[in-house]
Formats: structure tokens, C-alpha cells, sequence
């Protein structure tokens, strides 16, 4: 397999020397799924396979290599760099990136301290899902998402795996860089699950381009208004908004003159409007743009300005 | 004349011996120290910084004593490649490679093993006090050593002359 090596490592040996055997190109693999006393899964292309124990892809579940508890414990130390006392914030949240910007899942038993989770013991489940960046993904939304030299408030919506953090990444790199479009913007991102920046030890694995400052592992609301005090940033962009304090986070932001592009679940206008904060917002005009995405990661569907206009349906010539 | 000379050569040597099994005393009270001086920093590292091993055995390697940089260096590099399955495997082949300037006992390196054990393991109090029960032993053993340098310095000085001499009028 054409894999990073770094990446490798973080595996037991048994699995390094299966994930060296598979043959699949790291572009295409999407997931890796490990699960206590249950076959090693790979997510392949949106495809689910089974792997045996020499690396070959199946889709028969008695074929798939088991995963040991042990193989397991290894590979935990090994993400976690044998300190998992230092990880402790990141595992209470559920996942933590290593480095290439990969982000892992973690469950298992959760230790509790009161109403709050402290921790999680017996971590038996992991979902590493592997950072893609696809530059040039974002180019045929440009267009519409600049207007007379200016950048629109933006509202990406997408289902699960639908590759809008993928094309918000590759927007917020070509902004800051510039483009044919427009000269290079200041950006300003809170990334509150590492996902877009993709960052380790503070630094974004993934291109977001030359003029982009990252506040990683920090909640959305108090981010956003962390950069507009401090780092004075043209735009800002946020992933997956969804509460009431982001809304309101998000309408200081552009009281202040700031454009705004975040991503949310959904698959289309209407089924954002079910969510009250979301409906208010749309029907507050607050985003310039709403750019639809499909299932398919990474196609648009369709594009809707303020009004409900549509600005472009997929199979029209967009590029 | 040559005979003279002879004899005065063996008396010398028998002195170096005396005086340098007493160095190696003293060398030890130093190895001793600068192992415990590196893991007091190892321990602010993580109490402080929240820093994974690997870094801060790396931070450590750029302040540590000299003679124990190597050590703490090459140990959070190793385990920052992910080269082996523990601390503890880690720690044991670094030291092989990178403490044998140090004048330490079989008894001091199992020390620093049964610390690799414990690192890593739990949370972060847990590393600290495993540290400071290291820290703790150390400076028993640090004393210990202390101690047998001035029982056995001057002994040793004696013994060398004293067997020098002995073997002079043994042979003149």
C-alpha cells in the first residue's frame, strides 16, 4: 500500500504488516475501523471491505483478520506516543489528530465524575478516518460565491461524508492565497475538532493558505469572537454550526464586517429549516449563499442565494 | 638502576589502582546525580507542560547534564518514531548505547528500567509519582554511595600505596 510511513507506525506490528500488504492508494482509503474481537474494516471509496490477515480485501466478514485486545493497547500507545495522560482532553472529547492531520475516534467505557465525562477506560473502538485534502475541489465555487469582488456569506450544507469540510478546507486556502477571483484575504478559522486544519501540536497539517491564522481545539462561538478581537480576520470559517450561542457568535461576526463561511448537517434548504436556530437564519437572510452538496462526496447540487434564487443546479455547466 | 626504576614503577601503579578505584566511587555519586537531576526535569516536563514522553525526554536532552543528554535524546526520538513496543524497550536500548560513559551499577540501570515500566502507564499523576518514587530512590542510592566513598576513599588510597610498597620490599 502506498501509505506515509509515520502513518503506519501508529498501528500494532501485526497490523503495519497487513496495512503494508493491502492494496489500496492512501487517496482512496477513507477509514479505518478497528473494534475489539471484531474484523479489521476499511472504508474504501464510500465501499466497505473486511481485510484477512494478509492484507487482501473481502467482503466476507469470516475472512477479516479479528483484532485482538492486545493489538489494540498497542495501537493506542502507539497514537498516543505511550502517553495517554497527555491526551487526556482530547480522549474526554472522543477523538484526538495525529500528525498528517488524521483525526481518530475513540469509545469505550466512559468514566464519569458527576454529570461530567472524565475519561475513557477500556477503549475497544476506533475510527480513524484519514484527512483528504483535494486541492482545487473548491474552484468551480468561486464564482458564485464571490460578487463584485466580494466574498458572500457562505453556508455549505451536506450530509454525512459529504465532503463539506473537504471543500471548505480548499476554500479557505484559496481565499487566503487569492485567486483569479479576488487578491488574498486574511481567514480566520476555529477549528473545534481539528478536522479542517487538521493540526498537531498547534499546526495545521493541510494547506489553508498563506494568510490563515487556526484556533485549534477551540469552541466555535468563543473562537470566532477570539479572532475578530485578536487576529482581525477578513473572513472566518467554521465547521458544522448548529447551537444558539454559534448564531449569535456568528451575527456579531459579520456586524463587525467579517464574512463568514460555515458548513452544516443537511440535505437541502428545507431540511436545515426543520432545525429553529437554522430557520431563523435562513429566513433572516444571514447567509448570501447556501451551496448544497450531495451525497457523492464533493458534488454540488445546487447553489441558492439570500432570496431562495437558484444560482446553479448540478448538470449545469458551472466551470 | 634498573631495578630502582622498576620498583618505583610498580609502587606507582599500585597507587594509580588505589586511587582510581576511589575516582570510580566518585564518578558514581556524579552519574547518580545527573540521572536524578534529568529526571526532576523530565517530571516538571510533564507536570507543567502536559508534554507527551517523547517530547519531553527530547526537552530534557537539550538540558540535562552532559553526560546523560545523549541519553534523553536519542530515548524521545526512538520512542517519537514509534520504534518499540514500550518505554521500557526504548529506555533499555538507549541506555545501552548512551550511558556507558556513566560509571553506574547493574542495580542503577534496573532502576531506570522498572521507571520505563511504569511510564506512559495511567494518567498524568500517575507518571509524576512514578518520577519522584525513581527521584527517591536515586537519592537513597546517591547517599548510599556517598557514604561508601568516605568509608573506602582513604582505604582505597592505602591499600594502593600500602600494596605497592609491600610488593617493593617483597622484590628489592
Amino acid at each position: 500500500m502506498n501509505i506515509h510511513k509515520e502513518f503506519i507506525q501508529i498501528f500494532s506490528e501485526n497490523l503495519r504488516f497487513i496495512i503494508k500488504k493491502m492494496r489500496v492508494e492512501e487517496e482512496n482509503l477513507q477509514e479505518i475501523r478497528m473494534r475489539v474481537e471484531k474484523p479489521f474494516l476499511i472504508l474504501v471509496d464510500g465501499e466497505e471491505y473486511f481485510v484477512t490477515e494478509n492484507g487482501e480485501l473481502t467482503k466476507k466478514e469470516e475472512e477479516g483478520y479479528i483484532i485482538t485486545k492486545q493489538e489494540m493497547m498497542e495501537t493506542i500507545s502507539y497514537i498516543t506516543h505511550y502517553s495517554l495522560y497527555a491526551y487526556e482532553e482530547e480522549i474526554r472529547q472522543g477523538f484526538l489528530t495525529i500528525e498528517g492531520g488524521h483525526r481518530i475516534g475513540i469509545a469505550g467505557k466512559m468514566v464519569m465524575d458527576g454529570k461530567k465525562i472524565k475519561s475513557i477506560k477500556y477503549i475497544s473502538f476506533l475510527n480513524i478516518r484519514l484527512t483528504h485534502e483535494k486541492k482545487g475541489c473548491a474552484d468551480c465555487l468561486l464564482p458564485y460565491i464571490i460578487n463584485d469582488g466580494k466574498i458572500c456569506h457562505t453556508l455549505l450544507v451536506s450530509p454525512p461524508r459529504g465532503g463539506k469540510t473537504t471543500i471548505l478546507r480548499d476554500l479557505v486556502r484559496q481565499l487566503s492565497n487569492g485567486t483569479k477571483f479576488l487578491n488574498g484575504v486574511t481567514v480566520g478559522v476555529v477549528d473545534e475538532r481539528s478536522e479542517i486544519g487538521g493540526s498537531y501540536l498547534g499546526i495545521p497539517q493541510n494547506d489553508l493558505g498563506i494568510r490563515t491564522d487556526v484556533l485549534d481545539c477551540c469552541p466555535k462561538a468563543e473562537g470566532m469572537m477570539m479572532l475578530i478581537r485578536s487576529m482581525s480576520p477578513q473572513v472566518i470559517a467554521v465547521d458544522e454550526i448548529g447551537d444558539y450561542e454559534d448564531s449569535r457568535a456568528i451575527e456579531t461576526v459579520m456586524n463587525c464586517g467579517c464574512k463568514v463561511i460555515a458548513t452544516v448537517h443537511g440535505d437541502s434548504i428545507e431540511d436545515i429549516q426543520k432545525k429553529p436556530i437554522l430557520q431563523q437564519m435562513v429566513t433572516q437572510k444571514v447567509f448570501e449563499r447556501y451551496v448544497i452538496l450531495g451525497k457523492k462526496p464533493g458534488k454540488i447540487l445546487e447553489i441558492f442565494d439570500e432570496r431562495g434564487t437558484r444560482l446553479y443546479q448540478e448538470g449545469a455547466s458551472v466551470c | 638502576m634498573l631495578k630502582f626504576i622498576g620498583l618505583g614503577m610498580i609502587f606507582l601503579s599500585c597507587s594509580a589502582i588505589g586511587v582510581t578505584a576511589a575516582r570510580e566511587l566518585k564518578r558514581r555519586i556524579r552519574s547518580l546525580w545527573d540521572l536524578e537531576e534529568g529526571m526532576r526535569l523530565l517530571q516538571g516536563e510533564i507536570r507543567y507542560a502536559k508534554a507527551t514522553l517523547p517530547e519531553a525526554f527530547q526537552h530534557v536532552g537539550m538540558r540535562a547534564a552532559p553526560s546523560c543528554r545523549s541519553f534523553f535524546g536519542a530515548t524521545g526520538n526512538r520512542m517519537e518514531q514509534l520504534e518499540h513496543r514500550s518505554v521500557k524497550e526504548a529506555m533499555q536500548s538507549c541506555a545501552k548505547e548512551n550511558l556507558k560513559n556513566l560509571c553506574l551499577k547493574r542495580e542503577d540501570l534496573e532502576r531506570l528500567y522498572r521507571l520505563g515500566e511504569q511510564l506512559g502507564y495511567l494518567d498524568q499523576e500517575m507518571q509524576i509519582k512514578g518520577i519522584e518514587f525513581y527521584i527517591e530512590q536515586q537519592r537513597t542510592a546517591r547517599k548510599d554511595a556517598e557514604r561508601e566513598y568516605r568509608e573506602k576513599e582513604r582505604v582505597y588510597h592505602c591499600l594502593g600505596i600500602m600494596g605497592g610498597l609491600f610488593l617493593v620490599i617483597l622484590l628489592a
